[in-house]
């Protein structure tokens, strides 16, 4: 049984890489917008060159 | 082939995309005044979310976006106008980043975006959108910590709660009840903080708030639990704290999610003229804020724009509408060296005015009576209920614990923490926000937009509604002259024009204006009888304007007001002039007549009387010939005695909104500006109003039903806990049943009721 120690450690390890990731996409506005690029998908057009700082 | 103004072009489809091309590519109309003032340095700096020497970006609302044409369209600005370097649309807040030189100003972007039909909203408030966003991704934040803290917590506690084998092992155990009070930290002092503190801030205050019993029953769980895991005596009850946590996120996040789709909140800056075309000494033209002019400078007001400041009139064709500060909905003719007043609005092409006094943004926002500041709302009755339950619940808690403590000592704190947990008002204090978010959902997809789902319940207990006549009883145009018979010669219409224009009736000044154009010949003779007509010689001919009765002809059943003409005694029409009153108005007034007390305040002549009558008969106020001040006090009298709603155009109406206790602006588009309003109605929808208040009404009704049933649950589950029979842990499932079957059943039930009147 004491390999539950290791498989839990590695549950909470792999949850807590997932709660980061969720955590910067947060952060990067990932979540803003739900529903503009769902649609943006739809131009026919080359996606443009964002020259944002 | 379509030929328009010169270019051929091979259907219409390419016309109109030619159109809007070419109105992108090169500025076809002159930049708007309120837009200039986003060029000023200050403002502009306020404004931007990044700027350097060559670019700045910024971030701009547009509620006109509504598909993914709009997203192409905006999206693609660049490639047709060289100053705009990047264009990308946020579709859930309807908003569009815009990056662009420096040497193409906003003001530009501003009417350029407005010219492709995108009315922006650039406010200066704008930054307190930004704020609420950032708070918003906090709040995701926090859930999602809960939620990954709870559930490993719950995996933890399995063993326990299915017996396995692994819960008398004492080193898992040990491991689990130590990783649970890992995770449980962030959770009770990260996700949970926000209650801790509001908790904390009322409990100094010497207030009663509703976080109190759930901070309270969080921390004598979290204790509880410490104690329990740390004396040995068993694992606590870490599972439901985090759990609980999390709900409680869910809710919050939900409530914010509905608020956020309905705030419409504009700036007066948006609206009045901050800065003014101002002609310098040397005849050159040059923007100027208004607190920088002085006394005798002159300035240009130009077609649709508003008179900043009192001034006499130098040059130019003086037509000025003064409904914002009167009611009048006429404009006036003013001759040259004649007085303008801040406030009015110039019609008729450009005009040069000199200013005769100090000018000053806050006497123009005075003069609309706009008071800045929003109203104070009622607070609901649940949270004044909840606060006593608040008090209650704890007093329980205490009594009972000290019970136990000479019964079963034991049990003490276990029967105290159950009665903190099972009775927590928390399916209360979810009731309000989420039967009210329902509503307003319902609403907004009715083309109704409340400002704050608390006033959901202001609107409920309204008992008197006060309608405005001018664009909200009749469409925007109110007045419809129209001729019937044959064509009036030109020298037939100045005489008409001169007889008209020296009598000061209502019917004869619509009249004369509708003429304004000819020019103004002597009358001689003239007489004025009242209730019939007007008689006089002009040009040598006997002109008579009146009454069919007065010139003998027979009566026609109309509902318009009818102007015979007659020309030597011999009659050569009439004129029928009509307000377009909005089409089932008459049905929704009895609709609602039958719940309310109805009023018309208007600032319009009393002609109308009568066909107001014949829609509706009951109207316990019909008053015309109000000033917005006089409307204000009429509403204010009212609401002494019931409270009151009052209806009506968002500008010329606003201080009687303001004073309402519910005000609703009504306007053909959202995008204008409606202070003093707590809800926004689309004309479009008025005829919904019934179905909309008796959702409204209805929102009591679930209130006191889910009241009813979150008394009874909680009667019962303290009843059980005070006996000792509830474990913590049961009372921590229990709870969260409770607020979210209460959710379930507030939501059902104004879907349903929605669904069964009809919206």
């Amino acid at each position: 049984m004491k390999i539950l120690v290791l498989l839990i450690s590695l549950s909470l390890l792999l949850a807590s890489i997932f709660l980061y990731a969720f955590y910067k996409a947060v952060k990067k506005g990932q979540f803003d917008d739900l529903e503009s690029p769902s649609m943006r998908i739809l131009d026919k057009k080359q996606p443009k060159q964002l020259n944002q700082k | 082939m379509v030929r328009i103004d010169n270019s051929i072009y091979c259907c219409y489809g390419c016309a109109t995309l030619d159109d809007v091309v070419s109105k992108i590519t090169h500025s076809t109309s002159d930049v708007s005044l309120r837009y200039k003032q986003y060029d000023l340095a200050e403002n502009f700096s306020q404004l931007v979310d990044y700027e350097n020497l060559e670019l700045y970006r910024i971030s701009i609302s547009l509620p006109a976006i509504h598909c993914s044409s709009c997203i192409e369209l905006l999206e693609d600005l660049p490639s047709f106008n060289e100053g705009i370097l990047s264009a990308r649309v946020n579709f859930e807040q309807r908003r569009c980043v815009i990056t662009a030189t420096k040497s193409t100003p906003l003001s530009y972007v501003a009417q350029l975006l407005e010219d492709i039909g995108y009315l922006p909203q650039i406010s200066l408030s704008q930054k307190q959108k930004d704020l609420d966003q950032e708070y918003n991704k906090t709040n995701l934040i926090k859930l999602a910590v809960a939620g990954f803290c709870f559930g490993n917590i719950m995996l933890y506690s399995f063993p326990h709660y299915f017996g396995l084998g692994l819960a008398n092992d004492p080193f898992f155990t040990q491991l689990f009840s130590m990783l649970s009070v890992a995770l449980s930290i962030p959770v009770l002092f990260y996700s949970g903080k926000e209650y801790l503190t509001s908790a904390y801030r009322a409990l100094t205050a010497g207030k009663s708030h509703i976080n109190i019993p759930i901070s309270l029953g969080l921390l004598s769980l979290f204790c509880w639990s410490l104690y329990e895991i740390f004396s040995g005596t068993g694992i606590g009850y870490l599972d439901s704290l985090a759990g609980l946590v999390f709900f409680l996120l869910i809710g919050k996040w939900f409530q914010h999610k509905v608020y956020d789709h309905v705030s419409h909140h504009r700036n007066v800056q948006d609206f009045i003229p901050v800065v003014v075309r101002k002609k310098s000494t040397n005849q050159s033209i040059e923007w100027e804020r208004i607190d920088k002019l002085s006394k005798g400078d002159k300035i240009l007001v130009k077609n649709g724009e508003i008179i900043p400041v009192n001034g006499k009139l130098l040059r130019g064709n003086g037509v000025i509408d003064y409904s914002f500060i009167t009611g009048e909905q006429l404009p006036e003719r003013v001759s040259i060296s004649d007085h303008v007043y801040a406030g009015g609005c110039q019609k008729e092409g450009e005009i040069e005015v000199e200013l005769s006094e100090v000018p000053s943004a806050e006497k123009l926002w005075e003069t609309w009576n706009i008071k800045q500041g929003a109203k104070e709302f009622e607070t609901h009755w649940t949270n004044s209920i909840s606060k006593y339950f608040t008090i209650a619940v704890v007093l329980i808690a205490l009594i009972s614990g000290v019970f136990w403590l000479y019964v079963d000592a034991s049990k003490a704190a276990f029967v105290f923490s159950s009665v903190l947990i099972v009775a927590c008002p928390c399916a209360l204090a979810l009731s309000a926000p989420f039967t009210y978010g329902g509503i307003l959902r319902v609403f907004s997809n009715n083309n109704f937009f409340i400002k704050n789902a608390d006033s959901v319940s202001t609107l409920s207990k309204i008992k008197h509604i006060v309608f405005d006549k001018t664009g909200t009883l009749t469409e925007k145009e109110a007045i419809q002259i129209s001729f019937s018979g044959n064509e009036i010669s030109h020298s037939n219409k100045r005489a008409i024009y001169s007889l008209a224009s020296q009598s000061s009736h209502p019917l004869s000044s619509i009249i004369a204006f509708n003429l304004a154009s000819n020019e103004k010949l002597e009358v001689k003779g003239f007489e004025e009888i009242i209730g019939k007509g007007i008689s006089g010689i002009v040009d040598g001919k006997v002109i008579k304007l009146g009454s069919s009765q007065w010139l003998n002809l027979k009566q026609s059943n109309s509902n318009a007001s009818l102007v015979y003409v007659s020309i030597n005694g011999n009659t050569i029409g009439h004129f029928q002039i009509v307000s377009a009153y909005r089409s089932g108005i008459g049905a929704v007034l009895n609709k609602l007549g039958l719940n309310y007390n109805l009023s018309v305040l208007s600032g319009d002549n009393d002609a109308e009387r009568s066909a107001l009558q014949a829609f509706y008969n009951g109207f316990s106020k019909l008053r015309f010939n109000l000033k917005p001040k006089q409307k204000a006090l009429e509403v204010k009298k009212i609401k002494t005695n019931e409270s009151v709603l009052m209806i009506g155009d968002g500008l010329n109406d606003s201080s009687a909104i303001q004073e309402g206790n519910f005000g609703v602006a009504v306007t053909e588009n959202l995008n204008g500006f409606y202070p003093g309003s707590d809800g926004v109605l689309i004309s479009k929808s008025l005829n919904k109003l019934p179905k909309i208040f008796e959702l409204a009404r209805y929102s009591a009704t679930i209130l006191k039903l889910s009241l009813a049933f979150s008394l009874i649950y909680n009667i019962a589950g303290v009843s059980f806990a005070v006996m000792g029979l509830l474990t913590p842990i049961i009372a921590a499932i229990l709870m969260p049943i409770s607020s979210i079957s209460v959710v379930v059943l507030d939501t059902l039930l104004v879907k349903q009721k929605a669904k069964r009147i009809g919206l």
